[in-house]
């Protein structure tokens, strides 16, 4: 699905004075393949280029440096830009911001008309999308006032009536309750079953331990990459590069179980613990 | 008092489109030196009810005081009487800050409140050595990391000392080690003045080591206001309104229900560790293998 090769990317920074200045170098000779259907999540610390790294999966972003294939085709041999973006849909962390319509059905049909579908195919693709994330009914209610995980959630069929093969989160679930997080995860791994292509960033680490893998990021470089366990069980390094072990491990840890990702192992360790 | 809200509603919409009421029958005070925990699902009125406090909302009904100013009486306080009371930092910072230069955005309130200029310069270079942004008062609030963005807005706001901080989810999209420091440089200006902090936030275990009162808005009303070691132990009320317990603590009620004999006070994830590692030295000294 997704192919990097040796990916490097510096912003322009000026100064106050809007004189030209120097570069910050985001993403350092990042190399990282992702096939199609997987579900990854990155991890990094704060300016660690993580989402430097997903604006690279659908072109907002072009490497000053290196190749990105998506769908085996280099991202600047897409005749249109619109092409990329139809394939690789991207969802933010504050929805507002990437909501355009004045109801729900007029949000999800925006990128449709942009592309100039035939009303009788969007009506039936805007149907489809709002019972995938659990909006029907609400076709004519004002996006303002849906709750966060909702309005999270419209965002998310936006992205999915394109038919994208795969969807980026930028911090999706961030500004969601517990609920939102959950209605929104739960979307997710129905999605991911059904062959979609799941990357996502995120600094909650239940989340993480959602993910067939993970890739790590530090200072702009691609540190490490496995599963969640794997990942998990390297405590050091990921401290070293300030990045949070879940608070299930740190409690692991501290009590002398290594690698712990859930509350039910921990237990049952030291229930062990104190039999022997 | 710091902050007092007596019988204060507000409702969305009119009465021809339908209204919604957001908040309804709340009562609260908060004294200086409070850190205070507001949580609640998704439109339980958590934020409508911060905007509230912070004067940016109009009450339909009951009475809402920042220390001697009314905020509900027939005529609007002045802004800047409003602003020398509470300070607000909201969910997206980066919204907040429009300044040139980090400077000119620690300036801007001050400013506002009349301050003669010196004192500005004194404070502003005061205030940015104390966040650790003194090296940076000359950059854009755009060139820097999310992380100094959070700083900068926060900076903004405790520069002018409000006697009741509000926060809006300030922890989401921190790393831990910024997290730490946020909380950190927090707790140590609220000591410095003695404010009151109300803290809105989804994330209950960093509320755990932030705040020592609980307060749980569920469909505009307010469930439940107690010392926060307390009102976590009400496990039915809190998951009716979708809260989950710390993960120190429900840790050390799972193995209090399995038998241990381990205090469940714990709330972070050293206090639970503690608390287990004191269980099983216990149950070894009584010879009963921790339990």
């Amino acid at each position: 699905m997704f192919k990097l090769e040796n990916v490097s990317y510096a912003y322009d920074t000026e100064d106050a004075s809007g004189q030209g200045g120097s570069r910050r170098q985001a993403l350092c000779g990042v190399s990282l393949q992702i096939k199609k259907g997987e579900w990854w999540a990155i991890l990094g610390a704060n300016g660690s280029g993580k989402s430097t790294l997903a604006r690279h999966l659908n072109g907002l972003l072009l490497p000053t440096a290196g190749r990105v294939e998506v769908c085996g085709r280099e991202v600047r041999d897409y005749a249109r830009v619109q092409d990329l973006r139809r394939l690789v849909g991207i969802v933010f962390q504050n929805p507002d911001n990437q909501i355009v319509g004045n109801s729900v059905e007029e949000d999800v049909a925006f990128g449709l008309e942009n592309l100039g579908t035939a009303r009788p195919v969007m009506r039936r693709r805007i149907g489809e999308v709002l019972q995938m994330v659990g909006l029907s009914g609400r076709e004519t209610v004002d996006p303002a006032a849906l709750s966060g995980g909702q309005k999270q959630r419209l965002a998310i069929a936006g992205a999915l009536a394109m038919q994208p093969q795969a969807l980026i989160l930028d911090e999706a679930t961030s500004m969601l309750d517990p609920v939102g997080q959950a209605e929104v995860l739960d979307l997710l791994q129905k999605l991911h079953e059904d062959g979609l292509t799941v990357v996502m960033i995120t600094h909650n680490m239940s989340e993480v331990l959602l993910a067939d893998k993970v890739a790590v990021m530090s200072e702009g470089r691609l540190m490490m990459t496995g599963t969640p366990a794997e990942i998990f069980a390297k405590s050091d390094e990921l401290q070293k590069w300030h990045i949070e072990l879940p608070l299930i491990t740190q409690l692991g840890n501290k009590l002398g179980v290594a690698g712990c990702t859930d509350l039910d192992g921990l237990l049952q360790k030291l229930e062990e613990m104190a039999e022997d | 008092m710091i902050l007092r809200m007596q019988g204060v509603g507000c409702k969305y919409g009119d009465d021809l489109t339908g209204s919604v009421t957001a908040v309804q029958g709340i009562n609260l005070s908060v004294e200086a030196g409070e850190t205070l925990a507001l949580v609640g699902h998704t439109g339980s009125g958590k934020s409508t009810l911060a905007q509230l406090m912070a004067g940016l909302l109009p009450a339909d009904e009951g009475e809402i005081w920042l220390g001697d100013l009314c905020l509900t009486g027939k005529k609007l306080p002045k802004a800047t009487e409003v602003c020398r009371r509470v300070g607000m930092v909201f969910q997206y910072p980066e919204h907040q800050l429009f300044a040139e230069t980090v400077r000119e955005e620690l300036a801007y309130g001050p400013e506002n409140l009349g301050w003669p200029a010196d004192r500005i310069e004194r404070e502003v270079a005061a205030m940015a050595a104390k966040m650790g942004l003194a090296d940076l008062l000359d950059a854009g609030p755009y060139q820097l990391s999310g992380g100094e963005q959070r700083k900068v807005a926060l900076a903004s706001v405790l520069i002018m000392r409000p006697p009741l901080l509000i926060l809006d989810e300030p922890f989401v999209g921190l790393d831990a080690s910024a997290r730490q420091e946020f909380m950190r440089l927090l707790l140590a200006w609220q000591q410095e003045f003695s404010a009151a902090i109300v803290c809105i936030s989804h994330d209950m275990d960093c509320l755990a080591e932030f705040c020592r009162r609980l307060v749980v808005l569920c469909r505009g009303q307010m469930l439940l206001d107690a010392p926060i070691r307390e009102g976590f132990d009400r496990v039915e009320l809190l998951q009716k309104s979708g809260i989950y317990a710390p993960l120190g603590r429900q840790a050390v009620r799972r193995l209090k229900a399995a038998g241990w004999d381990i205090d469940t006070g714990a709330l972070t994830v050293d206090e639970a560790a503690a608390a287990i590692k004191a269980a099983r030295k216990a149950g070894k000294a009584g010879d009963n293998h921790g339990r």
